[in-house]
């Protein structure tokens, strides 16, 4: 039997699910500021499905490392602290983020006359006003307070 | 949280042939974290571009043969190994690939600037503007060394990262570094040599998240194809 030096250990597991829900949080800490101040771009709200997404399957990739479960148990020491829990609980608000995004934002592509652009010559922008995203903000702000 | 420096790692392959390199991260990044690598290659005669899948360019350069190249991406927690491959040429290759937590995650690429010489021993890249700050600045300087020996030194202001290749002749040394901005006061980089060589300077610029998100806008005369079609597409916009 040969060495195992290729597996992720729990402490490596750990260490990454921490850092990648504190980027998680800070980021769309500022996206659910920009939806609420300005309209968003089609493009921004990609980007909004895709911070979640690589979070998510992250997650998702580094939840089955065994023993993951005991040892964050133990380097919280804390005994009312269920981390599981609070794991798969940190996970279902990013999928009820995405899930209100697939089922909301429209992924169709329409064609539209050259003649409709505005005078600069630029593609017009499509935008979601606040008011449109008042929902998914409600959802980003789910996902935000799921990670201390 | 300002923005971070996590990890990084480099590569050199001793080889004057190679048409790609590789670097090998010590852990998997983090998911939304920054990616940043500097290749150079040395006897690079031909190469138009330095490339990487789902890696973006933020600045290349090529001169007397020598191609370097600054690329980001934001990670989605597999890019341990990264392969950066070259077009239209090869060479003898070194790179650096730095991991940095803290930045936007959608639109992290906040500006770069570049600048090489066939010969010099100091080189400064125009100054880049913040867009929105704070932020982080990345600062390669790379060269092909010649007949003589070279070392290359860490910008002023900023802080090392990390030095990947040779300091003896005909080798390409690769040195990285990056400081962090809390406003959008102009930024500037200057690279230094232990003497004349082939060197390359670049600077590029990345945001933390903010609400000020500005998405670049597109050019319709980009996307007008040569045959005159008069018809584009656009996303459709309605909520029900």
């Amino acid at each position: 039997m040969a060495f195992r030096a290729s597996n992720v250990i729990p402490q490596t597991a750990y260490q990454t699910v921490k850092a990648a829900a504190v980027q998680l949080r800070l980021n769309v800490q500022a996206m659910v500021a920009h939806l609420a101040a300005t309209n968003a771009t089609y493009d921004y709200l990609r980007g909004v499905y895709q911070t979640l997404k690589r979070a998510n399957d992250q997650f998702t990739s580094l939840r089955s490392t065994p023993g993951l479960a005991d040892y964050a148990m133990a380097q919280e020491d804390d005994p009312t602290y269920d981390v599981a829990a609070e794991f798969v609980g940190m996970q279902n608000t990013i999928a009820s983020a995405l899930a209100w995004m697939e089922a909301n934002v429209p992924l169709s592509v329409t064609l539209r006359p050259l003649s409709e652009w505005n005078d600069g010559g630029s593609l017009v922008a499509t935008s979601f006003t606040p008011a449109q995203t008042a929902q998914l903000r409600t959802h980003l702000n789910e996902v935000v307070a799921s990670v201390a | 949280m300002a923005a971070t420096y996590v990890q990084d790692q480099e590569a050199y392959v001793s080889s004057a042939s190679e048409t790609g390199i590789s670097v090998t991260l010590d852990a998997a990044p983090t998911a939304n974290n920054l990616l940043v690598a500097h290749v150079h290659v040395r006897s690079g005669d031909g190469i138009s571009a330095i490339t990487a899948s789902g890696w973006s360019g933020a600045s290349f350069e090529i001169v007397s043969g020598e191609a370097s190249a600054v690329l980001y991406k934001v990670s989605d927690g597999t890019e341990t190994t990264t392969t950066f491959s070259f077009t239209g040429g090869n060479g003898e290759p070194a790179a650096i690939v730095t991991e940095f937590s803290g930045l936007d995650s959608i639109a992290p690429f906040d500006g770069a600037s570049s600048v090489a010489s066939g010969s010099a021993s100091s080189l400064t890249p125009s100054d880049v503007t913040p867009s929105s700050a704070p932020g982080l600045a990345h600062g390669g300087v790379s060269c092909s060394i010649g007949s003589s020996s070279r070392t290359l030194d860490t910008p002023a202001g900023y802080t090392f990262i990390e030095s990947a290749g040779l300091t003896s002749a005909y080798n390409p040394l690769i040195r990285t570094a990056y400081k962090t901005y809390a406003d959008t006061t102009a930024v500037s980089v200057t690279g230094t040599a232990s003497g004349a060589t082939e060197l390359a300077v670049h600077l590029a610029l990345f945001k933390e998240p903010t609400a000020g998100y500005t998405h670049p806008t597109l050019s319709a005369a980009t996307l007008v194809p040569a045959g005159g079609n008069t018809y584009q597409p656009r996303v459709s916009y309605s909520f029900p």
